[in-house]
């Protein structure tokens, strides 16, 4: 009878430098509003010169197009720099919004935060 | 001289009856004087002064002497005039640090004054102290809301039974929309009128959060955040908060360490309890929210602590039972008869402050539901938490919702920004259908429309690095239908139940799978 439904739970996000990456970990709801934080933070990371970015989505419960909208706009901006961004671990529900938007195409997707590193 | 000044202003203890008149006197005046005054001045390097002393006196030419004497003079004046330069320059100094020093004792003499103002004001609680218990009581009294709230086919029933010593305990109902109530028990730690007090600012902090978030978890947090600021050191609250849909009968609650509240339903008594810590008193308080499908009939009853405490005064186990057990044997009782009874037994055995709150459902739940927000991002939210609690209730599983809330999210975001390009003047409605074998959502805006087959295919190899241009394709591949009206200002999106359809959004994406 009980059930979650928490949407507006928020995003939370850690930001580690790992090597010369920059490690962002995400927790929470990539929706309206958490796509906003992650956008702050993505800009932050980039103006800041780190244009080598992973992203671990191992607890993001719900991502919508603005999310995704903002990892195309980083991928765009890193990738005319140099860098890249790499997508750590997505649980089934968010590598579905990846694999149906053929963005895994363009994205590359590790089960570790150590293979994204270590991947040159 | 200038030295010695020079320690003196080091050493702190300078005042202004150190002038430079007395020397600037003797040099202009007779040598007699000059002399009388250069032992005061002394410096510790080599002495300007020596052709002054007698010792130095040259007796056997006097017009020489004269002359030494003159230019000895000469020497001295210009020695001394350097010398009072420097010293015009401590002076300047050294009023400046004056200045400085007196503001900062000025400054000081506020804080005491604001000190002695505090403690007369203490003494004044201190005498007040004796009519605290009245003003309290008088406090608890005005706050108490409206008994009955106007919502079609619920019944409240409420009471407040006050004890010897006044407690912080209240209950509220709050009619957040047409079709919102919000229903709040709470205790505050302590007695008294500080206890009061604190239940005054806890009550219109969850008055205004509760207007402006759109799930009780949100509320609390905010009313955490706010009580962590303001409230008096050493008060916190308890606290069940809850937000009844009376339309849809689903109920989302939060319980902050609070006694839970009791559903009952067909004879059934089940207590409804969250995790969560008091309120006002952790940065994070770790709120878990849950959610209910009430039914026709259902009762609620929400209540404070000494109720339980009355079935046994010693083990809150037992007691809870007791209540429980009471609860059960009297589930037939409309909710306002019940509290009643409880309250009789209340004022017969106890001397302590009780509040209670009781809600019955009269009505059904409805299948249908029309939302109607301003076009402003975060009204998406409020939105979710009307539609997902019911649809949840209704046995979809974690796939199925997360398909409806990106759907509905995408829709309705697109109405705001696109539709109505956020003049906050246009709505957004949002109707929505709960049959038993599937969920329709249509998101209607009050903008221009826009032509949907002009939209690029996101998935397209040249569009995959678009930043935007996703929502409406998401929209298709996680809903069974997705169609516009004509003008496309509406978008009216399906969803069959997970029961009715073994398709996921990966299997419609890839048929072949």
């Amino acid at each position: 009878m009980s059930i979650e439904s928490q949407p507006d739970r928020p995003l939370r996000i850690e930001t580690k430098k790992m090597g010369d990456a920059v490690v962002l970990r995400l927790s929470g709801h990539v929706d309206e509003f958490g796509a906003d934080a992650l956008s702050t933070v993505l800009d932050e990371t980039m103006e800041g010169g780190n244009l080598r970015i992973v992203v671990d989505l191992t607890d993001v419960l719900f991502m919508s197009s603005t999310g995704l909208g903002q990892i195309m706009r980083t991928y765009r901006t890193v990738k005319a720099g140099d860098g890249y961004i790499k997508i750590v671990n997505p649980q089934p529900l968010i590598a579905d919004l990846f694999t149906i938007t053929k963005l895994n195409k363009l994205l590359d997707i590790y089960p570790t935060v150590d293979d994204a590193l270590q991947d040159a | 001289m200038i030295t010695e000044l020079v320690s003196l202003a080091g050493g702190g203890r300078f005042t202004t009856k150190y002038t430079f008149c007395r020397p600037r006197c003797a040099i202009l005046g007779p040598p007699s004087q000059v002399r009388a005054v250069c032992p005061l001045l002394r410096t510790r390097g080599k002495p300007p002064y020596m052709g002054l002393t007698p010792g130095d006196a040259e007796p056997d030419d006097a017009s020489e002497q004269m002359n030494r004497q003159a230019e000895n003079l000469q020497k001295e004046i210009e020695s001394l005039a350097a010398q009072l330069a420097g010293a015009r320059e401590l002076i300047s100094q050294l009023n400046e640090r004056l200045r400085v020093q007196s503001a900062e004792l000025r400054r000081e003499s506020q804080v005491q004054a604001r000190m002695r103002a505090v403690s007369k004001r203490l003494e004044r609680q201190a005498l007040m102290l004796k009519h605290d218990n009245a003003v309290a009581r008088k406090l608890q009294k005005g706050l108490r809301p409206p008994s009955t709230a106007d919502f079609e086919g619920i019944q409240f029933a409420v009471e407040t039974i006050p004890g010897e010593r006044v407690s912080g305990d209240f209950y509220d109902i709050i009619r957040i929309s047409d079709s919102c109530a919000g229903l709040l028990i709470a205790g505050v730690s302590g007695y008294g009128l500080a206890a009061a007090v604190v239940m005054a600012q806890a009550r219109m902090a969850f008055r205004t959060f509760a207007t402006m978030e759109s799930s009780p978890k949100a509320i609390l947090e905010r009313v955490n955040d706010s009580l962590l600021e303001e409230t008096l050191a050493g008060h916190h609250l308890t606290a069940f908060m809850g937000l009844l849909d009376t339309e849809m009968l689903t109920f989302q609650y939060v319980n902050a360490s609070h006694c839970p509240a009791y559903l009952i339903h067909e004879g059934d008594v089940t207590p409804l309890d969250t995790e969560g810590l008091f309120v006002g008193m952790f940065d994070d308080p770790r709120y878990e929210q849950k959610s209910i499908q009430l039914e026709r009939n259902d009762k609620l009853l929400l209540f404070t602590d000494w109720l339980v405490r009355l079935f046994d005064g010693e083990a809150w186990d037992r007691a809870r039972s007791k209540l429980e057990d009471y609860l059960r044997e009297s589930s037939d009782s409309p909710i306002h008869k019940l509290i009643q009874r409880l309250s009789e037994v209340v004022i017969r055995e106890s001397s302590a402050d009780v509040a209670m709150l009781g809600i019955e459902l009269l009505r059904s739940k409805a299948r249908h539901k029309k939302i109607s927000i301003y076009s402003v991002p975060m009204e998406v939210l409020r939105v979710e938490n009307m539609v997902l609690p019911a649809v949840s209730a209704k046995g979809y599983g974690e796939r199925a919702l997360f398909a409806i809330r990106l759907a509905l999210e995408e829709a309705v975001s697109n109405a705001i920004q696109h539709g109505n390009k956020l003049d906050n003047t246009k709505k957004v409605t949002v109707d929505f259908t709960l049959d038993d074998d599937k969920v329709v959502m249509a998101v209607t805006d009050q903008g221009e429309g826009f032509d949907p087959s002009s939209l690029p295919d996101p998935t397209l190899d040249e569009n995959l690095e678009a930043t935007s241009g996703r929502g409406i394709a998401l929209m298709k591949a996680y809903m069974d239908s997705v169609e516009f009206n004509e003008k496309a200002n509406k978008v009216t999106m399906t969803k069959l139940a997970p029961w009715h359809t073994p398709k996921t959004p990966e299997q419609r994406a890839e048929p072949k799978k």
